[in-house]
């Protein structure tokens, strides 16, 4: 197995706990694992295929950057035989993947692309050697990330002829453990959970007034380490501050795509070393050294806020996480928790809409509805579902309260006056540890002393194109 | 109001509309949107250079006319105009001209391609890992068939180089840093936003600024060197897919009316074909559409109102041409011009 490591994907060593998890693979168990983000989760699955005779690896992801990401990484290996189905590719692609099928080792899917009879049909007549659910809490109604054609899966599954399947996530607390069992139909599922605690990470949340912020943030980068991530909730807040810091950029989702390459490529390259961004980023970012995750507000849950914080130290050398926290951060949370599910208004009006045999198209010219608008686009698969008025209004109901009281236990986490560490520990039943530099309420906190790369003053086009030719980018 | 590439851009599309035409044509102008009516506004406008090289999405574009009109510098009626305020603030060099919208997107491919084989050479060379600064798959196919027949690695990024070198040195300073800040390979590009701190201009007006500097830099490439070569086969051809094979029935000799059963047209379709062949042809029969007299009582009525509305047109006309002659001989005035 470590002869496979070496010569497919270059490591020396497994990290703990995937060789536990790629054995119950192989011997065709249903798998759910839960491990920590930059666990390495994806040699996981990606690695038992090259012990196994000939037959597909199914992966199922809910994001497209992360399959994009991914069949990327895939590719640069070596390894060719690797496609994605996603919304991306047109129709003549799709056609061309599902006809080397029965050549293929990867496959990645977005759940919606299962969902296609042509599809599935297609997948029914290959090998399939394993079924791997990605993100597998998205499942789950108590996820933090519920997404409903993961709901699905399981009865898909079935109809594929119940290959083994291995369920990965980063967090999960026991509940929504019991959701992806029953949800995916995973039958005596060997259940391998790693804590979720990052040891090398100590864990700080500093208040002030909102006025204050800035200067606690200042502050603050004084006394930790770069390379440094800096989570804002909002884009214009991630510019706003990426501007007051030196030798930072900002990266969200409204940058035009070749300038997110192009600031991704100069993060993993270090040659800007504080990033500032929204939750765009993150997703697949393979960087060993980032030592501090800053969040200049918080997210909405506990779980990503975990998931957030571990893109620091994935190289195992102590890192810090700061949660900056003003008194009112929440309402903004709330603002857009609430804008995520349609309100009633929209949902009389679409329902009256459609009583009238009127289609959705007309209905959004005639009240304004942004087809893209996530909310309504949430309200009209479950129209479509034959969900009724009531139905969908309990439904929403019901996962708001839930996102709130998700929401409540992020403001917990701050509030908190024991230690942090513990706290998380609790919230995913799991018990506490006592440790070095474990959080400020512990109080055994290191400080660093950065050092902070200047910028060029100077642009100088004969110098740059010399050095993205040919000089060694740390030379200069 | 501050002055900015983007809105003097903008401003100069509006001047050449004269105040005919909609907020929703200049829109889909700058999108490059291939349908009769746009088409034919670029062509009749003047419009061809920034035919596709603004493709804001729709709410960007609203703000940059919401500000213009804040600033007093347009009027948003049923047409778009200019006023005079605004007319003051449109100072040369006129820049609409150097965008090289009549290229067709051909010098935005040619960037991608050579902007991603670039990189992707220097980093196999240099062994590092990289973020493709291209994501689209048509560019990565490309990349990776050229890889295969490239195998003098080092010779060919010194002979990219000096072509660069030689080519940028052609330019303005801030042409030059625009486009050797935008290369990836060792080092990574800057994006818009950390290069508009340096240069002190907006991002949107870079963006502009920057396809300028590049479609002058093609110009200085070597014609028979290599970079250009990357882009022989990029269609800059105007015509859409479906006239061009309509021109060339008619080219072969058949009537209109043939080509219109055998390609199961409408005559409206058949039409908006006709237009485009006329506007993009370098020959065009216009004898078979309407009479030398008649071709020359439109172009006088057009020069007289200073004016491409077919609707003004048509009202002064004495003979009886319909609009599709008028457009026609619209489109042959402005090849002829």
């Amino acid at each position: 197995m470590e002869k496979v490591l070496r010569r497919f994907f270059r490591y020396d060593h497994f990290r703990t706990g995937q060789q536990e998890i790629i054995e119950s693979v192989l011997s065709g168990q249903d798998t759910l694992a839960i491990l920590p983000t930059g666990g390495g989760k994806s040699i996981c699955y990606q690695l038992p295929s090259y012990l196994q005779p000939e037959g597909l690896t199914l992966i199922l992801s809910p994001l497209l950057s992360l399959i994009e990401d991914q069949v990327m990484q895939i590719k640069q290996r070596g390894e060719r035989s690797v496609a994605k189905l996603t919304s991306l590719e047109t129709r003549e692609q799709k056609e061309q993947v599902l006809h080397q099928l029965p050549r293929l080792r990867y496959l990645y899917l977005s759940p919606e692309q299962l969902a296609v009879p042509q599809v599935k049909q297609r997948l029914a007549d290959v090998k399939i050697n394993l079924f791997v659910v990605d993100e597998a809490h998205c499942i789950s109604q108590w996820g933090h990330e519920f997404r409903t054609d993961y709901a699905k899966l399981g009865h898909v599954r079935r109809q594929l002829g119940n290959p083994p399947c291995l369920a990965l996530t980063a967090t999960a607390t026991k509940r929504v453990e019991q959701d992806i069992v029953e949800g995916l139909l995973l039958q005596q599922p060997n259940r391998i959970r790693h804590s979720v605690n990052r040891p090398e990470i100590q864990l700080i949340v500093d208040q002030a007034e909102q006025d204050d912020k800035d200067r606690l943030l200042e502050a603050w980068l004084k006394k930790v380490e770069r390379p440094c991530v800096i989570y804002t909730t909002t884009r214009r807040e991630a510019e706003r501050i990426a501007q007051q810091i030196t030798n930072a950029a900002y990266y969200h989702a409204g940058l035009e795509a070749e300038d997110r390459q192009l600031i991704q490529q100069q993060f993993l390259y270090d040659e800007i070393d504080c990033l500032v961004c929204t939750s765009a980023f993150g997703m697949g970012v393979n960087k060993g050294n980032v030592r501090t995750v800053i969040h200049y507000t918080m997210p909405a849950t506990i779980e990503a806020y975990m998931q957030e914080i571990g893109r620091a130290g994935r190289d195992g050398k102590p890192s810090t996480a700061i949660l900056l926290y003003a008194p009112g951060d929440q309402r903004l949370q709330h603002f857009l928790l609430e804008k995520q599910y349609a309100p009633s208004l929209w949902i009389d009006q679409v329902v009256e809409g459609r009583r009238r045999h009127e289609s959705f198209e007309t209905m959004e010219h005639r009240l304004g509805l942004d087809p893209d608008d996530p909310a309504y686009r949430l309200l009209k698969v479950q129209l479509m579902d034959g969900k009724s008025r009531s139905d969908i209004i309990d439904w929403q109901e019901a996962r708001k309260k839930i996102r709130l009281r998700e929401l409540m236990q992020m403001i917990n986490y701050i509030q908190n006056t024991l230690c942090r560490r513990a706290f998380i520990l609790h919230h995913f039943d799991e018990t506490a540890v006592v440790q070095d530099r474990c959080c400020d309420l512990c109080g055994n906190l290191t400080e660093d002393k950065p050092i902070i790369q200047t910028e060029d003053d100077q642009l100088n086009w004969k110098r740059r194109l010399e050095e993205v030719f040919f000089s060694s980018r740390h030379s200069v | 109001m501050e002055r900015t590439v983007l809105k003097q851009v903008v401003l100069e599309a509006i001047i050449r509309l004269r105040n005919e035409r909609t907020d929703r044509s200049l829109y889909h102008i700058f999108q490059g949107k291939r349908s009769a009516t746009s088409l034919q506004d670029a062509h009749f406008y003047e419009l061809e250079s920034v035919f596709g090289m603004l493709p804001f999405k729709k709410e960007r574009f609203e703000q940059v006319l919401a500000e213009l009109e804040q600033d007093g510098w347009i009027e948003k009626q049923q047409t778009l105009l200019v006023t005079e305020e605004g007319r003051r603030h449109v100072r040369s060099p006129f820049l609409i001209d150097d965008l090289g919208g009549e290229l067709r997107g051909y010098p935005v491919v040619l960037w991608r391609r050579i902007s991603l084989l670039l990189q992707t050479v220097i980093c196999l060379e240099q062994r590092i890992s990289f973020v493709p600064v291209q994501q689209d798959s048509a560019t990565k196919d490309w990349v990776r068939n050229q890889l295969s027949s490239l195998t003098e690695r080092s010779a060919w990024l010194r002979a990219v180089y000096q072509e660069l070198e030689q080519a940028l040195m052609q330019l303005s300073e801030r042409e030059a840093i625009l486009i050797s800040y935008r290369l990836s390979g060792r080092k990574t590009g800057l994006s818009y936003p950390q290069l508009s701190g340096y240069l002190e201009a907006d991002t949107g007006s870079l963006q502009l600024e920057f396809l300028i500097a590049w479609r002058k830099c093609i110009r200085h490439l070597p014609e028979a060197g290599l970079l250009m070569s990357y882009g022989i086969d990029i269609d800059q051809s105007k015509m859409t897919q479906s006239a061009k094979k309509t021109w060339e029935m008619l080219k072969q000799g058949y009537a209109v009316p043939q080509i219109a059963e055998r390609r199961h047209l409408k005559k409206s379709t058949m039409e908006d074909h006709l237009v485009e062949i006329a506007m993009y042809a370098a020959v065009f029969p216009l004898n078979q559409f309407l009479s030398e007299e008649e071709y020359q009582d439109v172009v006088r009525v057009s020069d007289r109102l200073q004016t491409f509305s077919l609707k003004r047109i048509k009202q002064e006309l004495t003979h009886e041409i319909d609009y599709f002659q008028i457009r026609v001989a619209l489109a042959r005035k402005v090849v002829n011009r």
